[in-house]
């Protein structure tokens, strides 16, 4: 027994002795990163985190912050999952010290982090990616944002394009997970408010053989048109020859996952017409442009991939605020966020960070024309969006307008 | 106290046990013999439950059991014995005989939590109990020994012993006397006869005849699955039959 | 880094570590003690958390309730309703060979999750349950964590207690003795069934507790936090590295286990920048590394199993 003591002594020193040389003072500014490089979602986070890791480029080339400090970036692996995302925040808080993290990206790692780390820790947590609508309802005492908007912000928008559309009943079919029912709660919810009835809302699991009872059910009550929620590649095609093909409908409005041409071929004359939504950048400025540039500088070809540009952001607005805080504390980050930004601010751009030094220095505001577009944040930390209304011409995808919510 | 009509057990098409029937009175000890092979431990089987009669029926104490679940057959007041000694083997010599005694309050998990006292007072009868048992058996020096560590006749006592504390009407004992020392085994055969002074039932399996002659009121013999004869030890002695079953066996 | 820090998360890590050493504990029961198969904790552990939210939360249009019921009630709940999960996987289960208690457990953890996943009047669905209650939120600012590691030791030192006491009782004995030889458990006329029974239950009981821990102190539950991964095969790490039939190694285990998962972040985290992704890949390597280790120069699990024994209650007094 005595010889298991010593032995387990041991094992705690070993472990306390990790926690201590992992990490060794140095006169820099720290932000976290919270990316997952393993798990689900590890084909994302290896790039969103080079993302960040431009910015910190551009930040330290122009001289750092808060009078010449170094911004030091240290990332923890999320593996994709709440136990280990949330064991990472809290060692990104108490052992680095740290008060403005970027992440997590998947909303289920997010929303632990926010609620058992982030807010009691008075730590400002910026996602990029997590478009759940838990996240605006969130009692966060103001401490998490996000650089992406909401599900339901296209929900909103989608909603009032079926109802534009002078259709009275609404079938809905959607991918099941949260990005695909907080989209379609939100179009439900708007198209009701604006008079229509939905008749049917249905999940459809990935990449099945057949959709037909899916859609047998969505037809059931005669509804004008099918509002399909899909990606292209997870049954979202299928779903629609499967519709056409047995006459279950004629008519659409098509979510983001679905602007892409191939979803025409071959079916090009059934669609033509036919309207869908999709997020886009703010209008303004030439940030995406200008983002693309710097990042294959950097790193090579940009992939096809979402929510780089939008850590890009998150990871420059944290230090537009610690630097108008000038502080790392945790309560001025967050209130400097919403002092710092404004829409009608003086313009800076992602390769201004020198700029934007000097602005705050003479007091100015901000509007940051970021690698997504300008950010500017709603009053629970949302940012704002804009959603584009796409058209099918000629079996292509025409862009026709821009709704800003 | 037992009967056994036309009981059928097959093991893949070969019938270990064919139409046998017999009978045991309450308060004797009957001896079951008959060549290897002949379907004595398979019967034991039948009756304790461990296995599934084919055809056939079983009756304990007037009650029909056939296909009760061993522990069921064991409630109503069945011990039995296995040939080949099964014993716990990480276990203490004298926990293998502590878990035997039925209606102890802290098997119930709630009570072992909850009336420590009650079941503490049970522990220590129990204790002594199995203590008793083990100087019976000439065991009690290795108490605390793990049971994997016993020779092969000291598992066959730690066997016999589990039966003893069951305390149970009708004992089924196979091969008791196997790889135990003369000394030891008079001393089986003894207390045998003292169990049923005590009023119990005891059906014998065992190839050592001076045994089966001394002590059983009755001997049934089997062959081939099947009830060859039975009778007083005397009348099994001179039977011609029983000479010819066992011939057979050697000669086969 | 400050002392202060280095305490803070010292305190948050020993509450994951308490959260998973329940479930060790839970598990030891059934696979140490009673030799039961169960591959589906997370399906335990899920419905554990979803019940206490569900139990505790205000109403919400979201999902079923919530209740707004006291913590305790909440954690009771989860265990019960746990308890009625494993009875009633067990009951066409538990009489059969291991393998198909295995293959049941594994299928409802699976079930479970698509039930959470898709019927969102009960679970919210993939969005999850958010804003769980802490006890005692607010009366201890700063030192909440504190307070939460309080309550997750003791919730331990009861299972702690009751599972020795259990497991050194007669009620244990039989327990021991069936992992042995059924045969001859039976032939004492003891019931095996009730006993696997009781102590799958009991094991179930203390998973459905240590989720419903879990979903109070992260606040936030959904389906991706109940993968097999994290809920179940990390589990079965740490009672083989503590070494199965021994509920202080089980602890050690979780402690190690988790331990190594999170320390080797730290090791990974001293590299370049440049070389995150594959310090990723390094870092599962290295928990490998360790676990084999302990593993090869340990196989029985660094405890191994302890000599459990009904005579240490009866001489105790
Ligand atoms: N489980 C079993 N499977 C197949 N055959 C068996 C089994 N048990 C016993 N037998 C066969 O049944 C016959 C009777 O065996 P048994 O009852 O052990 O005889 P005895 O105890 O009289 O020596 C033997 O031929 C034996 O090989
Ligand atoms: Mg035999």
């Amino acid at each position: 027994m005595f010889k298991k003591k010593i032995f387990i002594t041991m094992l705690v020193m070993l472990f306390l002795s990790l926690t201590v040389s992992g990490v060794f003072a140095q006169e820099t500014v720290k932000i976290g990163t919270l990316m997952p490089l393993t798990g689900g979602l590890a084909s994302y986070g290896q790039f969103t985190r080079n993302g960040t890791l431009l910015a910190q480029k551009i930040i330290n080339e122009q001289g750092g912050l808060l009078g010449g400090k170094e911004l030091e970036l240290v990332n923890v692996d999320t593996q994709t999952n709440p136990q280990a995302g949330v064991d990472g925040a809290q060692k990104l808080v108490s052992v680095n010290g740290i008060n403005a993290i970027v992440g997590a990206l998947s909303s289920g790692v997010t929303i632990p982090v926010a609620e058992s780390v982030a807010v009691p820790g008075e730590t400002v947590l910026i996602s990029p990616s997590s478009t759940s609508p838990v996240l605006t309802t969130l009692e966060d005492n103001g401490y998490v944002f996000r650089t992406v908007p909401s599900d339901s912000l296209q929900g909103v928008v989608a909603g009032n394009l079926a109802a534009d559309l002078n259709n009275d009943k609404l079938a809905i079919i959607y991918v099941n997970n949260d990005y695909g029912q907080g989209l379609n709660d939100a179009v439900i919810e708007q198209f009701e408010k604006r008079g229509g009835e939905v008749t049917a809302s249905i999940a459809f699991e990935p990449n099945k053989v057949s959709y037909r009872s899916e859609l047998m059910e969505a037809a059931s009550e005669n509804p004008d048109a099918l509002l399909l929620i899909a990606y292209t590649d997870d049954g979202g095609i299928t779903i629609i020859r499967q519709a056409l093909e047995n006459g279950y409908f004629n008519k659409f409005i098509f979510t983001d996952g679905l602007k892409a041409p191939e979803i025409t071929e071959g079916v090009e004359q059934y669609l033509e017409g036919m309207y869908g939504t999709a997020p886009t950048s703010m209008p303004g400025g030439n940030g995406p442009e200008l983002f693309t540039e710097l990042y294959e500088e950097e790193f090579g070809e940009i992939p096809p991939k979402p929510y780089i540009d939008t850590s890009f952001d998150a990871t420059f607005v944290l230090a537009l605020a610690i630097e108008k805080a000038g502080s790392t504390e945790g309560p001025a980050i967050r209130d400097a966020i919403n002092e710092v930004l404004a829409e009608d601010g003086m313009v800076v751009n992602i390769n201004e960070w020198n700029k934007a030094k000097d602005l705050i220095a003479a007091g100015e505001k901000i509007r940051y024309e970021g690698a997504s577009g300008p950010v500017i944040f709603n009053d629970v930390g949302d940012s704002m969006g804009a959603i584009g209304i796409w058209k099918i011409e000629d079996g292509d995808i025409v862009n026709e307008s821009v709704e800003i919510q | 106290m037992l009967k056994v009509e036309s009981a059928v057990k097959e093991f893949s098409g070969f019938r270990a046990v064919d139409e046998c029937s017999f009978e045991v009175e309450k308060n004797t000890i009957t001896g079951l013999i008959g060549p290897n092979g002949a379907g004595k431990t398979t019967m034991f089987n039948l009756i304790a439950g461990s296995l599934k009669l084919d055809q056939g029926e079983v009756y304990f104490s007037e009650q029909k059991v056939n296909n009760f679940a061993p522990h069921k057959i064991a409630r109503l007041g069945l011990a039995r014995t296995f040939q080949i000694p099964k014993t716990l083997k990480k276990m203490t010599v004298l926990e293998n005989l502590m878990l035997v005694p039925s209606g102890q309050s802290g098997e119930n998990i709630w009570n072992s939590w909850f009336r420590g006292s009650k079941v503490d007072s049970e522990e220590k009868e129990n204790e002594a109990k199995a203590y008793q048992t083990l100087e019976f058996l000439e065991l009690e020096h290795l108490s605390d020994e793990m049971a994997v560590n016993l020779s092969g006749g000291q598992k066959k006592l730690l066997e016999l012993g589990r039966a003893l504390m069951a305390e149970p009407e009708l004992i089924l004992l196979d091969e008791p006397g196997a790889g135990v020392n003369p000394t030891l085994l008079n001393k089986i055969a003894e207390n045998i006869i003292k169990l049923k002074e005590r009023g119990k039932t005891i059906l014998l399996i065992e190839h050592n005849m001076d045994l089966i002659m001394n002590i059983c009121d009755r001997v049934i013999v089997m062959n081939d699955g099947k009830h060859l004869v039975e009778g007083t030890p005397a009348e099994i002695k001179t039977n011609p039959k029983v000479l010819e079953a066992y011939l057979g066996e050697k000669t086969a | 880094m400050t002392l202060a820090g280095i305490f803070s998360y010292l305190v948050f890590f020993l509450i994951f570590v308490g959260i998973y050493a329940i479930m060790t504990l839970a598990l030891n029961i059934q696979r140490g003690f009673a030799g039961l198969f169960n591959i589906g904790i997370a399906g335990f552990w899920a419905v554990g958390a979803y019940t206490s939210a569900i139990m505790t939360k205000a109403p919400s249009p979201d999902h079923l309730g919530g209740f707004g019921m006291p913590f305790v009630i909440g954690l009771l709940a989860a265990g019960i309703v746990a308890s009625i999960l494993a009875l009633v996987v067990g009951i066409p289960t538990i009489r059969l060979r291991e393998d198909y208690l295995g293959i049941a457990t594994i299928g409802i953890a699976e079930i479970i999750r698509l039930v959470i996943k898709n019927e969102a009047w009960l679970s919210n669905g993939v969005r999850g349950i958010s804003a769980i209650p802490k006890p005692l939120a607010g009366v201890f600012g700063s030192n909440y964590n504190l307070f939460f590691l309080l309550i997750v030791i003791i919730v331990i030192a009861i299972f702690y207690y009751l599972s020795e006491k259990g497991i050194n009782s007669p009620w244990g004995r039989v327990l021991r003795a069936i992992r042995e030889d059924e045969e001859v458990v039976k032939a004492a006329g003891k019931n095996v069934v009730r006993y696997r029974m009781e102590a799958f239950i009991l094991g179930a009981f203390m998973m459905g507790v240590g989720g419903a821990l879990y979903a109070h102190f992260t606040s936030f539950i959904s389906p991706e936090a109940f993968r097999p991964m994290q809920a179940t095969f990390l589990v079965w790490i740490m009672l083989i590295i503590g070494g199965s039939a021994n509920n202080f190694g089980s602890i050690i285990g979780a402690f190690l286990t988790w331990g190594i998962w999170t320390g080797t972040e730290f090791l990974t985290g001293m590299l370049p920048a440049a070389y995150t992704t594959q310090a990723a890949a390094v870092r599962v390597i290295l928990i490998g590394i360790f676990l084999e280790v302990i593993l090869l120069s340990r196989p029985q699990g660094l405890f191994g199993e302890k000599k459990y024994s009904s005579k240490s209650t009866a001489n105790s007094k």
